[in-house]
């Protein structure tokens, strides 16, 4: 009787350390108190206290100068006016480089809804089920005047610049992804290969 | 004489050009004037026009609503529907505008006509019978093995009873399963080479749990959303960095917060996988009706607790934008072919070997993953990218001019010093 005891015990004990192999699991470390400091690590539960988690009350982060959305806000007045009013800033160089970053941050962030070359319709990668993804307007579209009041080829750098900061329709706002800087070399690069 | 007549000539010509051009243009007017309105006309506008793009005829939401119904909603009212329509922007109907579209009011009475004669197809009760039934198909690997064991068992059960019965009948001695494992067990004429098997097996046990501390391969941790990677950067093809925002000039890629996954699924409720099960996640932290497609006032929203399944300790300084931006390398060749798997794992040193971007740079890892052997493990054998590279311009000449050839490793520009990684 009490072999047998000893023995059961001793299988499930293998098996029970046989089940420990268990991918939701990180496994341990040698000494976790060089691994986890008292500092508080990016994406870790913390409390602290008056600290919610967002930014301190009228600091800028780095590149986000938001020059922008402080003067135009998101209604269709200020799409307007901002295709008026709003060109490159007096720093942006149309080079080939601001050219090639723009190519790469548009595939990055706009080809796969507006395809590979701009020309919108199916040729997106994203397909959903209703489809919405699959009808966005080319900016080469002649057809249907938009809201800019002229077709999407008639677009301007300022009606552009409003679109991506604060998105449109299907398109949602891309402020928080893409730095203002970043966002003239995107428009600066349809203007020169897509739209021509 | 003759110039004279040729100058009346040209004039006749011109004027009865015209003349026709005015005819022309009085036709075509008064054809546009004489209101006829059909539904074919208005299918082709509709497809024409843009219309098709944001709504549908049935009831399904797109960018606008379903049209089906929608005179009803406008309390029948055609005038001001062909005037909305025309420019929606007036302040009379003060709702969200859409492009305007100046079309004549015919034209907008055949696209309306079209919409109007438009049925939803009746969803038969057989249809929905189909529907359940492949659903009930996908029965989940946990029950199947389930049913296996509780069979094999059963069959064990059967047919020790049919020994038994069989030996009664012979007048033998009958036994239990527990006496015939027992029997099996320590009735074994050498309990040495059995003891001895059992230790090689203990050991091997205690061996790789000792060799796994610090090891992090194969971590998948459960997340609170069934998040799946292959249906965003594979089918749909969206690059890494679309929502690992800050891998390129940041220590860390980020995980997308709620506000970046509602670019798209402010407009895509349902998934191919979980439907909208897993997407009504996201709505519950940001409080969003999916079905008026706005956000709820004073929500009380709530962040979504994702893991984090890369983490490196506090003594080791790793930094994102250095690989991605300045070295150019693919995600993959570190974190495997995520594009290819569900939720986010750590890939095995393994997986990583057979990565086509790895076999090119002429790298093989040794160590497991996010070991320190598995950082030098690439240190050692990558050739720093410095031919198409801004970062290592000037400091590739003097490296030629110091070491007299073309290529060389991270190593090379010091990228074994402990200070760089551990200070």
């Amino acid at each position: 009787m009490n072999k047998k005891l000893i023995f059961t015990f001793f299988v499930f004990s293998i098996l029970f350390i046989m089940g420990c192999k268990d991918n939701s699991h990180p496994g341990y470390e040698y000494m976790p108190n060089m691994y986890n400091s008292p500092s508080i690590e990016t994406y870790e539960e913390h409390v602290v206290d008056q600290y919610d988690g967002t930014p301190v009350k009228g600091t800028v982060a780095r590149g986000y100068k938001n020059l922008y959305t402080n003067k135009y806000t998101d209604t269709i007045t200020d799409y307007l006016l901002s295709g008026e009013n709003v060109t490159y800033p007096s720093d942006f160089e149309k080079n080939t480089k601001n050219l090639d970053d723009g190519k790469e941050l548009y595939s990055i962030f706009c080809a796969h809804c507006h395809g590979d070359k701009g020309e919108g319709g199916s040729s997106g990668k994203i397909k959903d089920a209703a489809g919405i993804y699959s009808e966005i307007p080319s900016y080469k579209d002649n057809i249907a005047p938009r809201r800019s009041g002229g077709p999407m080829s008639d677009l301007r750098e300022g009606h552009m610049f409003h679109a991506i900061t604060y998105g449109y329709n299907a398109m949602g706002p891309h402020a928080s992804l893409i730095s203002e800087e970043e966002r003239w070399k995107i428009i600066y690069y349809i203007k020169e290969e897509l739209q021509k | 004489m003759a110039v004279i007549n040729k100058n009346i000539l040209t004039e006749i010509i011109s004027r009865s050009f015209f003349i026709v051009f005015l005819l022309i243009s009085v036709v075509t007017h008064s054809q546009s004037v004489t209101e006829t309105s059909s539904i074919e006309e208005g299918k082709n506008l509709f497809e024409s026009q843009g219309c098709k793009g944001c709504h549908s005829l049935g009831t399904i939401r797109k960018t606008g609503p379903g049209l089906y119904g929608v005179f009803e909603r406008w309390d029948n009212d055609e005038a001001k529907l062909i005037r909305y329509i025309q420019n929606p922007a007036d302040p009379e109907f003060g709702i969200v505008a859409m492009p305007a579209h100046p079309l004549p009011d015919n034209q907008i009475r055949s696209i309306l006509m079209y919409i109007n004669s438009y049925e939803p197809p009746v969803v038969s009760a057989e249809d929905n019978v189909v529907m359940e039934k492949t659903e009930d198909e996908s029965l989940s690997y946990e029950l199947i093995l389930l049913i296996a064991t509780v069979v094999l068992i059963l069959l064990i059960l059967l047919l020790t009873s049919v020994k038994n019965s069989l030996k009664e009948s012979v007048s033998e001695n009958t036994e239990t399963i527990f006496q015939t494992i027992r029997r099996l067990v320590t009735v074994n004429p050498n309990k040495l080479i059995l003891g001895f098997i059992l230790l090689i097996f203990v050991l091997r046990i205690v061996y790789d749990t000792l060799m796994g501390v610090g090891v992090v391969e194969k971590y998948e941790p459960a997340q609170p959303i069934q998040f799946s990677h292959k249906v965003h950067a594979g089918d749909n093809q969206i690059d890494c960095n679309y929502c690992h925002t800050s891998a390129r000039h940041s220590k860390t890629a980020s995980i997308p917060s709620a506000n970046l996954c509602m670019n798209c699924h402010t407009y895509i409720n349902e998934g191919p996988i979980s439907g909208t099960k897993e997407i009504q996640k996201i709505y519950d932290a940001v409080g969003f009706d999916p079905e008026t497609r706005t956000y709820i006032d004073g929500y009380e929203q709530k962040p979504i607790e994702w893991i984090r399944v890369h983490q490196l300790p506090d003594l080791a300084y790793f930094n994102h934008s250095q690989h991605v931006s300045v070295a150019n390398l693919e995600c993959q060749q570190c974190h495997g072919n995520v594009q290819e798997k569900g939720l986010g794992a750590v890939a095995t040193s393994e997986e990583l070997n057979q990565i086509e971007f790895n076999i090119k740079d002429g790298v093989k890892f040794d160590h497991p993953t996010l070991t320190m052997g598995w950082c030098i493990d690439c240190h050692r054998q990558k050739t720093v990218d410095m031919e198409n590279n801004d970062y290592y311009m000037e400091m590739h000449s003097k490296l030629i001019e110091k070491h007299g050839k073309e290529a060389f490793s991270v190593e090379t520009i010091g990228g074994l010093e402990c200070g760089k990684c551990h200070y």
